[in-house]
């Protein structure tokens, strides 16, 4: 084996999307970065508050809708690879994607409600303030997402994505794997580490 | 793609698992960074499928998590 078939060439490497959606990515990641290390700083000042926090969080609840969501990618994912493969079955995955995405969003909505009712909101406490507000930002960002999946599985019924032009498909699964990649960190930082 | 799946799936459940079973706080708060890290790098180069991308971009896209988690960690460990 030599070493040029271990290096890819450089002309067979893409960039998956479009490359305003991956722009528009890396803002949305310096933005919740930004948030992330002000969440620390803010935990590193108080952690006491910040630990008495945690322990009314539900982390079965942050437990499953990680797996809700890294499940929901997964199925994105070979959407991409099934629509690009020309293989049928891609139209079905999104729809099972944006099915388990919604465990996610029930059961963020069911932790909203609990925590209010027991008088938990934005002004509690520093811990609550960057909870709910960090939480609420993302799930905004998975509502979108969501929406997305929608327009993508729509398209791909339409007849819209034959396989031959991948950017759509390609833009929006990039912006879905964000959204997960963004929980990645928020969930341990809340849940586990807080 | 299934195993990738598997991969982080198993990564998911271990700091909850260990946060049940009362391990120290010291390292499970390690156990969490490093898991973190394998995490997204599994999903940005899989999922995302930016190990197919441009060296520029992937290394900007797997270096996110690295910079957070170390600017986390850095704040864990002076605190």
């Amino acid at each position: 084996m030599t070493n040029q078939s271990l290096i890819q060439p450089p002309a067979n490497r893409h960039l998956p999307g479009d490359l305003a959606v991956w722009m528009f990515i890396f803002a949305e990641l310096a933005v919740f970065g930004i948030l992330f290390i002000g969440f620390t700083v803010a935990r590193s000042l108080d952690p006491a508050t910040f630990h008495a926090g945690r322990e009314v969080l539900h982390p079965w609840v942050g437990l499953l809708n990680t797996i809700a969501l890294i499940t929901a990618s997964y199925l994105v994912a070979t959407a991409v690879h099934r629509l690009r493969h020309r293989e049928p079955g891609s139209q079905l995955r999104l729809w099972l994607a944006l099915a388990v995405s919604s465990v996610y969003t029930a059961g963020k909505l069911w932790e909203y409600g609990d925590l209010y009712s027991l008088g938990y909101n934005l002004g509690t406490d520093t811990f609550f303030m960057f909870y709910f507000f960090l939480t609420f930002f993302h799930f905004m960002h998975v509502v979108l997402g969501q929406i997305i999946l929608t327009v993508l599985a729509v398209k791909v019924r339409r007849g819209d994505y034959d396989g031959s032009d991948m950017n759509g498909m390609e833009s929006g699964a990039s912006y879905w794997h964000m959204v997960d990649l963004v929980w990645l960190v928020l969930f341990p930082m809340i849940y586990v580490l807080a | 793609m299934l195993t990738i799946y598997l991969a982080l799936m198993i990564c998911t459940a271990l700091p909850v698992l260990a946060l049940q079973t009362g391990l120290g706080a010291e390292f499970l708060a390690w156990l969490v960074f490093g898991l973190i890290l394998v995490k997204a790098m599994l999903l940005v180069d899989h999922f995302m499928e930016m190990r197919h991308a441009p060296k520029g971009w992937r290394f900007a896209a797997q270096a996110w998590a690295p910079v957070v988690v170390a600017m986390i960690a850095g704040f864990h460990a002076v605190s």
